[in-house]
Formats: structure tokens, C-alpha cells, sequence
């Protein structure tokens, strides 16, 4: 029986100078990127991934370290989540 | 047209729909008791929405056999699985309340209100409702009171008032009665319960994984949970109906509740006129069917809640208009302009309220171990948060708040975040821009969990410390 399981992340994204706009559109490409958001602080952009498998966040990571203008890229795994 | 405004003019449809219902209303009340009318209505869209049920499980089986992702079995399984948004009871207990004291009552006492007391009087009880519905999530910490948000009740309070006081004075020339206004505060009450229950029954994990194999099941969801809901209308009708004629001895009620009675084999004859086709079509089935379509799609920057809060003003507009205009209510012109004009601020200090002056907040919390589920709870219970999630990285909790004002966000800051207990430390990020929102909505996600570990690129980040 294959037990379908939601996996989700929180990423922050550091980007170098210019590069945001691109960047942002690019993110725009990938699917399971449900979530993206502009932050001030350390980092640039606050992403949300949500996929059924762990090996799904294989391809999208190569495909956002391919985006140009990455410097830095911090992942959180979700545990839970209340909401209201 | 942006996604979220596209839903916002279909839910504005949806509330014009359900302004529309005493048109074809008042033109059956003149043969028909109001609660016939209504008894038909439940029943042909208790009939329509099973057949659709039907014929998904029909298609899907004839298309996938035996390996079909939905199943008569699913839908047993819905009715028994326990919602946690309803005290943890089954399904079907959470339907059957709502169906009672949601669908069945408020749309007794509404149509009872429109047949003995007119539409413009009627239009008070959704006021009263809106008020209601913002005071209980208010005191629920669902909802952040803001200047805007008060502006907003005085105005709803103020309409309702004029719009009392001015029925009081019109009635004293005609068969106006104090009990009408108190059937009216009813109906305002149990459409609030209405409006703040239905949407509580989000997907259970099990659900989740069905909606993975087969993502029709979303659309087949909707219309289960209307048909289950129209149904159980349909089989306490008469029952409820008995309870009130036992309870109120008001006249009027007692008339119409024995005309009910007398009527019942005539309801092909409501279902087969063209006005009680538009009013179960136009005005029952479709703005149903598309207020629960838009529940589960809705996008998660914007709240639902409060976007059918601000849109339900859209109905006792209407309702007063057509009281006026067509169906030929007294009502002083000059007043129906005061309270469209109250109206109208309300619509507009909601919207700007919900909109706009909003400072979005992402706050990280690093906290020592055996502390996380009370800071949890904390952070759940600031009224400001939207969302609190448990991380597994360089940080333990992340917590998504919205305010007003900096100084709210300041003082929270100040007063209640650095004073947790076992706070390590903790970053405040401001969200400047929602770029893309694909998020399934609240209803929907279940609680996840995931012990793998993935390798990412850490980084330090400069944080502020616990002094």
C-alpha cells in the first residue's frame, strides 16, 4: 500500500544585488513552490514547498540553485502546523 | 483578472443570488405557507445534489472499475470520521447540528420574517449576524479589533438601529408586531451560527491521501457535504416544525405551520412554477453550490471569513432595495438612503481593514527543549498570529502575524514575545510582498509530519538574543 504523505518546507533565500526580480520569476516555474513572499532581515525571499515524497525536493532544489543570483538558501522542515 | 478577485465577484454573485430570494418568494407566499416553500426548496436541491453525488461515483466506477479512487465506502467513511474543528465528534453529528440549527433555522425564521414582516425589517437579522460573527471571532483571537474594525461595527449597530426604529414607526399603520423583531434577532443568530460553522470540517489525513490519488475529490467533497446537509434538512424539517408549533403559540406561526400541512401534496406545484425554479435554482442551488466550490479553493493570503463578512453586506442591500422597488414596502426613501450609505461605510472600513494597513510578520523562535508545545500555545493564542508552525532546522517555531500597526506589533514584541519562557532567541522578518500564493487553503491541510532530514546549505543569521 503506498502512503501518501505531504512534506513541507519553509526555505529563506539570499540573492545578490539585481537579481531579485529574475528571481522571483523563476520561482514563479515551479510547481510545488505553493508560497513565496519578500522579507526584509538576512534574507531576501521566504519560500513554502510542498511535495509528497522527499525525493521530489531533489529536482526542485537543482532547480533553484540553477536560478541565477542565489547566494545563500536555508531550509526548515514543518513539523506541524495550526491554523486559524 | 486576478485569481483572488475572480473568486471575490463570483462569491459577490453568490450573496446577489441570495439578495434576489424574496422576489420569487413573495410571489409564491400569496398561494403557498412560507415553510412550504422552503420544504421544497431543501427538498429538490437534497434530490439534486445526491443525484450529483450518484452519477461522480457511477462515472468514476465505470471509468476505473473496481480500482475507482472514490467509492460508496469513502462516503460512509466521511460520515464517520471524527472532525476536530467540532469537538472531535463524527462527521455526521457536525452536519446534522448544522443542518438543524444553521441551514433549517435561519432559513425558517428568515422566510417567516420576509412573509410576516417584509424584506426591509428581515435585512436586520443579517446585520445582527455580521455583528455577531465579528464579535465572536474577536473574542475567539481570531480576529485583531482594529480602528478600521470598529468604524465598521458602529456603522453595522448604527444601520441597525435606524433600520428598527423607522420599521417600528412604519408598522404602527400596519401589522407590524413586537414578536417579529424578536424572530428577526433569531434568525440573525442562527445565521451567524451558520456562517461561523459550516466551513469547520477541514480534510482528515485520510481524505488527504484520496485527494492525492484522485484530485477530483475535492469538487466531490463539496457536493457530498451539500448533499448530506440539504438531506438531513429535508428528514428534521417536519419534526422541527412540530417542536415550534408546540413552543410558540404566536398566530401567525400557527397559521402557517397548519397551511404546511395542508399544502404538503401540493409541493410539485412550487418545484414545476417558474418562480420556484428561480428561487431553487437560481437562488438556492447554484449560490450554494458555488459558496461551498469557492470555500475549497479559496487563496490563503485571503481570509474566506472575511470575505464573506464583507460581501454578505451585499444581501440586506439588496433585500432593501427590492422591498422598496418591487415588492412595494413602506420605507421613508430618505432613510433607506442613511442606511445604504451606513452600509456602504461598513463594506468599505471592512475591506480596507482586511486589505490594506496590514503589516505582515514572520517571527522565528529558538526555544530550549520541553517547551515547545507551550510556546505553541502561546504563540496560537496572540491574536495577531494566522499561522504557527513547528520547524525542525535552525529554528523551532515560526509564527505568521498580521497587524495593524507597528506599535501593536512593538508592544507584542516588547511585552508578551521576549518574555516567554525558554526563548533562546528570536527574528523578526517583515513581509514586504506576497508574490505567488498557491497554498491549499486551511480546510484542507492536515497536519503533516517528517522525520527526514534534507541537506541544505545552513547558514548563520544574525538574531537577536534574550537579554
Amino acid at each position: 500500500m503506498v502512503i501518501f504523505m505531504e512534506i513541507q518546507l519553509v526555505s529563506f533565500i539570499k540573492v545578490h544585488k539585481g537579481h531579485k526580480g529574475a528571481f522571483l520569476n523563476a520561482l514563479k516555474g515551479i510547481e510545488e513552490i505553493v508560497r513565496v513572499q519578500s522579507i526584509t532581515g538576512d534574507y531576501d525571499i521566504l519560500i513554502e514547498i510542498n511535495v509528497a515524497e522527499s525525493e521530489d525536493l531533489v529536482s526542485i532544489f537543482e532547480s533553484i540553485e540553477k536560478i541565477p543570483g542565489l547566494m545563500e538558501f536555508q531550509s526548515h522542515f514543518v513539523l506541524e502546523e495550526w491554523q486559524k | 483578472m486576478k485569481e483572488v478577485s475572480r473568486k471575490i465577484l463570483i462569491l459577490s454573485v453568490c450573496n446577489l443570488l441570495w439578495g434576489l430570494i424574496p422576489w420569487p418568494a413573495f410571489q409564491l407566499f400569496s398561494e403557498f405557507s412560507s415553510f412550504t416553500v422552503i420544504f421544497a426548496r431543501f427538498l429538490m436541491m437534497a434530490a439534486t445534489m445526491l443525484g450529483i453525488v450518484g452519477i461522480i461515483l457511477l462515472w468514476l466506477r465505470v471509468r476505473n472499475g473496481k480500482d475507482a479512487n472514490i467509492q460508496v465506502r469513502h462516503v460512509f467513511r466521511y460520515l464517520i470520521q471524527k472532525n476536530p474543528e467540532f469537538y472531535f465528534r463524527a462527521q455526521w453529528i457536525y452536519l446534522l447540528i448544522v443542518a438543524i440549527f444553521g441551514l433549517n433555522l435561519m432559513t425558517m425564521l428568515f422566510f417567516y420574517c420576509l412573509k410576516t414582516i417584509g424584506a426591509i425589517t428581515t435585512s436586520i437579522g443579517v446585520i445582527i449576524s455580521l455583528i455577531l460573527v465579528s464579535s465572536i471571532k474577536w473574542g475567539m483571537g481570531k480576529e485583531e479589533i482594529s480602528g478600521f474594525k470598529i468604524i465598521y461595527l458602529i456603522t453595522l449597530i448604527i444601520a441597525t438601529v435606524i433600520l428598527g426604529i423607522v420599521s417600528q414607526q412604519q408598522s404602527s399603520s400596519g401589522d407590524f408586531s413586537a414578536m417579529g423583531i424578536i424572530v428577526v434577532v433569531f434568525y440573525g443568530i442562527a445565521l451567524a451560527f451558520f456562517v461561523l460553522s459550516s466551513g469547520a470540517d477541514r480534510m482528515s489525513n485520510s481524505e488527504y491521501q484520496i485527494l492525492r490519488a484522485e484530485p477530483k475529490y475535492k469538487l466531490f467533497r463539496v457536493f457530498l457535504k451539500l448533499s448530506v446537509l440539504s438531506l438531513f434538512s429535508v428528514v428534521t424539517y417536519i419534526p422541527l416544525l412540530l417542536i415550534m408549533q408546540f413552543l410558540f403559540q404566536e398566530p401567525a406561526l400557527q397559521t402557517e405551520i397548519t397551511h404546511f400541512f395542508a399544502e404538503l401534496p401540493k409541493i410539485g406545484q412550487i418545484i414545476g412554477s417558474w418562480n420556484g425554479m428561480a428561487l431553487i435554482i437560481g437562488c438556492t442551488i447554484l449560490p450554494y453550490t458555488l459558496y461551498y466550490l469557492l470555500s475549497t479553493s479559496w487563496p490563503k493570503s485571503a481570509s474566506f471569513d472575511l470575505w464573506v463578512g464583507v460581501l454578505q453586506l451585499i444581501e440586506p442591500i439588496i433585500n432593501l432595495v427590492l422591498g422598496i422597488t418591487v415588492l412595494n414596502e413602506v420605507f421613508p426613501v430618505e432613510w433607506l438612503l442613511v442606511i445604504v450609505f451606513f452600509m456602504l461605510i461598513a463594506i468599505f472600513t471592512k475591506y480596507v481593514s482586511e486589505t490594506h494597513a496590514q503589516l505582515n510578520v514572520i517571527l522565528l523562535l529558538k526555544i530550549e527543549p520541553q517547551r515547545h508545545l507551550e510556546i505553541m500555545k502561546e504563540c496560537y493564542r496572540i491574536k495577531a498570529s494566522r499561522e504557527v508552525r513547528s520547524l525542525i532546522g535552525d529554528y523551532d517555531i515560526m509564527v505568521d502575524l498580521q497587524f495593524t500597526t507597528s506599535t501593536a506589533m512593538n508592544r507584542l514584541i516588547s511585552q508578551k514575545i521576549s518574555q516567554l519562557p525558554g526563548l533562546k532567541r528570536y527574528e523578526i522578518l517583515l513581509v514586504t510582498t506576497q508574490d505567488i500564493d498557491r497554498a491549499v487553503p486551511d480546510m484542507e491541510k492536515g497536519s503533516t509530519v517528517s522525520q527526514r532530514i534534507i541537506k541544505s546549505q545552513i547558514s548563520p543569521s544574525i538574531t537577536k538574543s534574550k537579554s
